[in-house]
């Protein structure tokens, strides 16, 4: 079996991948480890210290409520105490049942066990509660302040007004006054005793208080028997309040043996200071075993972390070291292979096919060598066929290797282009050299007929040059034209003014000749007034009335001579308001004969700059002529040179052997050209310069009959 | 001047102020003629009679106009823009009051002979004859002579209302 290079790669990459999915089992596996070590320090052994902590803190607060309701002053105060106490028992009711659902065997054993303490506990609660509410003191210290208060101030009002009643007998009064001293000094001890904590104290105050109520019962039995026959109502009070007094220092008393309040703090001080210090020392184990077996779980975890460590570092050596020893090996090998045939390749490309192609290995680097040996020896063939092909033997054959081989295809096509472009071009050679001969016949016509056309040219010229003198002179009757169009179309406004001026004039006139009118009619007036005068005057008035009369007359004519006057006004205004209507209507013809005018000057003046175009074109064709005439003799020139090129063309081509006789045919044809070609470069240029000057404003053109007749031409159809 | 028109009076010939109406030539005596004016419009005096329908004032004096085409039966004027106004002095009651009338036009001042003239004939005469007092021929033309008396007394007129 042959060992490849891929094959090496393969197994190199394949152990140490190998080697590197085991070192991750490993890892993975003690990382699963640690992390269910780590679940259950968090999450029983760490939360079971802490309950039992917290617990043991409840029964701290526990004990500190305890003495607060053993402290309280009063029934609310106790109630709100006991009430916060239950609450702080829930809690650790609580606590408790959650450290039983994730305690361990030995733990479970210890909660058992401090059940049983809390048990005892809450019994014990229950009963100082009860002693507690039954507050003994505190009725007793009720009872002698009140009803105890009162009694014994009635007792003294009957007192005060017995000894009144009593006092002129001696005995009587001292019995009275030695009374309410004992009665006041039972009611100190009473106080005493209330007021006292100690046991023994109280005790002897309350019989002291007794022995001292007594004592007052006996002066009282004293005075009694005394005063029995002087018996009134004061003595009989006085002995009922000594009785209540009594009765209620009984009451009182009778309360404070009773002390339930020290036998509560009794019972809290002893028994229940003792339930409460064994469950605080059960819950302290119960600590102390779970900080044990944290500990135990630590140490044991780092010995775990010391066992993973330590196989995980080797299997990473080993791993280490065949993944390197691999990629030296394969490294090496394939580099030296590659550099061989990098050297090998360079040459080749270099054209040089003298390599050393000998084989020594057998992965991919040798088969590599035998394929760039093959390869070399393809191209040595080729090489071979195109030194042939240069050598002009177009009969060799090529035979491609592939349908892929460029080389083979493009050398196969070479050749046979070459065959065709070597046929055609010996017979487009002799084509070139006859057509070469027509060429240089063909120039010399050109050239006469381009002479001809510069004659023609000129002709025109002279014509053109005539044809704008003329338009010129239009030109310039029609700028002449119009500016007297422009005048006269001015004037006949400017009278068509004249006349309304006119006919305002003659309009006043007419008003005038009313004011007239009216003198004359005033005159009138006073003339026939004067004639009146006149002839009231009687015979002195007659020449004065001949006067009047004159006057008169003349006033009549004036009047006449100024309606005549008005009329002819009248009439001459209507007449001048018609000329100015008719004048008003020729203005715009003449408006319009001015404009016309104005646009001929205008075309006119367009006319000249187109016969200037002309002229210009018809010295640019006949430069164009002269050029033409010029290439014309060049080209006879060039076709024949033509030919002599045709020539030397068949003679390079004849050095490929194509193999066949096609050849020798055209080269009969060689001499024709050389004959025909000889008289075009001699005769041209001549006639080319029959009008060297014509370029400098205008031609001597030679208008000479012969050349032109009238029936050459063609009528012009005059356009409407 | 009395005098004078006295002696007037008393010879043959008198003077005329010819004027008129509906192309119809009258005369007065030139002798009460105060002057002659251009027409003026009058003012209208409320409940006057068809005699004197209003008055003009002349030179500062308080005029009434007299309608004399009324008097001579006449049909009133069509317009009188180019007619004339006569202003005269007339006795009524012995004391002398202007009176002013409308004619179509003025024509002149002449003298006649009192002997010539005639007297109009009652048959065919188309005015009142209380107010003619003659007729007399100017060129050929019959021109009417009024009765100024009679003419411009507004009794009469009164009564003819009446």
């Amino acid at each position: 079996m042959k060992l490849t290079i891929k094959k090496k790669l393969i197994g190199a990459f394949a152990t140490v991948l190998i080697l590197m999915s085991g070192l991750a089992w490993i890892s993975i596996t003690r990382l699963a480890g640690s992390h269910s070590d780590l679940e259950h320090l968090v999450s029983v052994t760490s939360k079971s210290a802490l309950i039992a902590a917290e617990m043991e803190a409840e029964f701290l607060e526990i004990e500190a409520l305890q003495a607060e309701m053993l402290l309280a002053r009063d029934a609310e105060e106790l109630d709100a105490s006991e009430h916060h106490l239950k609450e702080v028992v829930e809690t650790l009711h609580g606590h408790r049942v959650t450290l039983g659902e994730i305690a361990d065997q030995q733990v479970q054993g210890q909660l058992q066990e401090f059940d049983a303490e809390l048990a005892r506990y809450l019994a014990l609660e229950k009963e100082i509660s009860a002693l507690l509410h039954a507050n003994s003191n505190g009725r007793a210290l009720e009872v002698s302040q009140g009803e105890g208060h009162d009694a014994y101030v009635h007792f003294q009002d009957s007192q005060a007004r017995f000894a009144g009643g009593v006092s002129d007998l001696t005995g009587g009064s001292t019995s009275i006054a030695r009374m309410a001293g004992i009665v006041a000094a039972a009611k100190i001890a009473e106080k005493n005793a209330l007021l006292e904590a100690d046991p023994k104290k109280r005790q002897a105050y309350i019989e002291l208080a007794e022995t001292k109520m007594a004592e007052a019962g006996s002066i009282l039995e004293t005075l009694q028997r005394s005063y029995r026959q002087a018996d009134n109502g004061a003595l009989s009070d006085l002995a009922k309040a000594l009785a209540d007094v009594e009765r209620t220092s009984g009451q009182a008393l009778a309360l404070v043996r009773e002390d339930t309040n020290a036998e509560a703090a009794e019972l809290f001080a002893g028994p229940t200071a003792e339930v409460i210090g064994a469950a605080k020392a059960i819950l302290g184990e119960i600590v102390e075993h779970n900080i044990g077996a944290m500990q135990e779980e630590t140490n044991v975890s780092a010995a775990h972390y010391t066992t993973a460590r330590t196989t995980l570092l080797t299997g990473a050596a080993v791993a280490i070291v065949v993944g390197l020893a691999a990629a030296i090996l394969l490294s090496v090998s394939i580099g030296r292979g590659l550099a061989r045939a990098t050297a090998l390749v360079r040459k080749v490309a270099a054209g040089d096919r003298r390599i050393d192609t000998s084989n020594t290995s057998k992965d991919e680097i040798g088969d590599l060598m035998n394929e760039m040996k093959a390869m070399n020896d393809a191209l040595c063939g080729m090489a071979t066929v195109a030194e042939r092909i240069a050598d002009g033997d177009l009969t060799v054959n090529v035979t491609r290797r592939s349908d892929y081989d460029g080389l083979g295809i493009a050398l196969e096509k070479m050749i046979e282009k070459l065959r065709e472009v070597m046929e055609g071009a010996t017979i487009s050679s002799a084509a070139v050299a006859d057509g070469s001969i027509a060429m240089s016949a063909t120039s010399e016509q050109l050239s006469q007929g381009s002479t001809e056309q510069a004659a023609a040219a000129e002709e025109a010229s002279a014509a053109m040059e005539q044809m704008t003198g003329n338009i010129r002179q239009t030109a310039d009757n029609a700028a002449q034209t119009e500016k007297i169009a422009v005048q006269s179309s001015k004037e006949a406004a400017e009278s068509g003014e004249a006349v309304a001026e006119a006919v305002v004039a003659m309009k006043t006139i007419a008003e005038k000749i009313n004011i007239i009118q009216e003198i004359a009619r005033q005159t009138d007036l006073l003339a026939l007034n004067a004639a009146v005068e006149a002839a009231r005057a009687g015979s002195h008035g007659k020449g004065f009335a001949v006067v009047a009369s004159e006057v008169r007359k003349l006033a009549e004519r004036s009047q006449q001579a100024a309606a005549e006057i008005g009329d002819l006004s009248g009439r001459t205004v209507e007449v001048s308001e018609r000329a100015g209507d008719m004048l008003q209507a020729l203005l715009p013809s003449i408006q319009r004969t001015s404009d016309l005018v104005q646009e001929i000057s205008a075309a006119t003046r367009e006319q000249n700059v187109g016969a200037d175009q002309i002229n210009l074109a018809i010295r640019e064709l006949d430069t164009v002529i002269q050029q033409n005439a010029a290439s014309a003799t060049e080209a006879a020139s060039v076709s024949q040179s033509l030919a002599t090129q045709s020539d030397q063309l068949r003679g390079l081509i004849s050095y490929f052997d194509l193999g066949t006789a096609s050849a020798g045919a055209s080269a009969q044809r060689r001499p024709a050209p050389e004959k025909a070609a000889q008289p075009s470069p001699a005769a041209k240029p001549a006639p080319v310069r029959v009008a060297p000057k014509a370029e400098e404003g205008g031609f001597a053109l030679d208008l000479g009959p012969e050349e032109l007749s009238d029936a050459e031409f063609e009528r012009h159809q005059a356009a409407s | 001047m009395q005098t004078d028109d006295m002696t007037q009076e008393t010879s043959n010939t008198g003077m005329l102020l010819i004027f008129r109406l509906d192309g119809e030539a009258f005369a007065i005596s030139v002798t009460w003629v105060h002057e002659i004016l251009d027409p003026q419009r009058a003012t209208p005096v409320p409940n006057a009679g068809p005699f004197a329908p209003g008055l003009i004032n002349v030179r500062g004096a308080v005029v009434p106009v007299i309608d004399i085409r009324h008097r001579l039966g006449l049909a009133p004027g069509a317009s009188e823009d180019d007619g004339r106004m006569i202003v005269f002095e007339h006795p009524i009651e012995c004391t002398p009051q202007k009176l002013a009338f409308c004619a179509d036009s003025v024509e002149q001042v002449i003298e006649y002979d009192r002997s010539s003239m005639e007297q109009v004939p009652q048959l065919g005469a188309a005015w009142p004859q209380a107010y003619l007092r003659g007729a007399i021929r100017d060129n050929g033309e019959l021109v009417i002579l009024l009765e100024t008396e009679t003419t411009f007394a507004p009794a009469a007129d009164r009564s003819v209302a009446a």
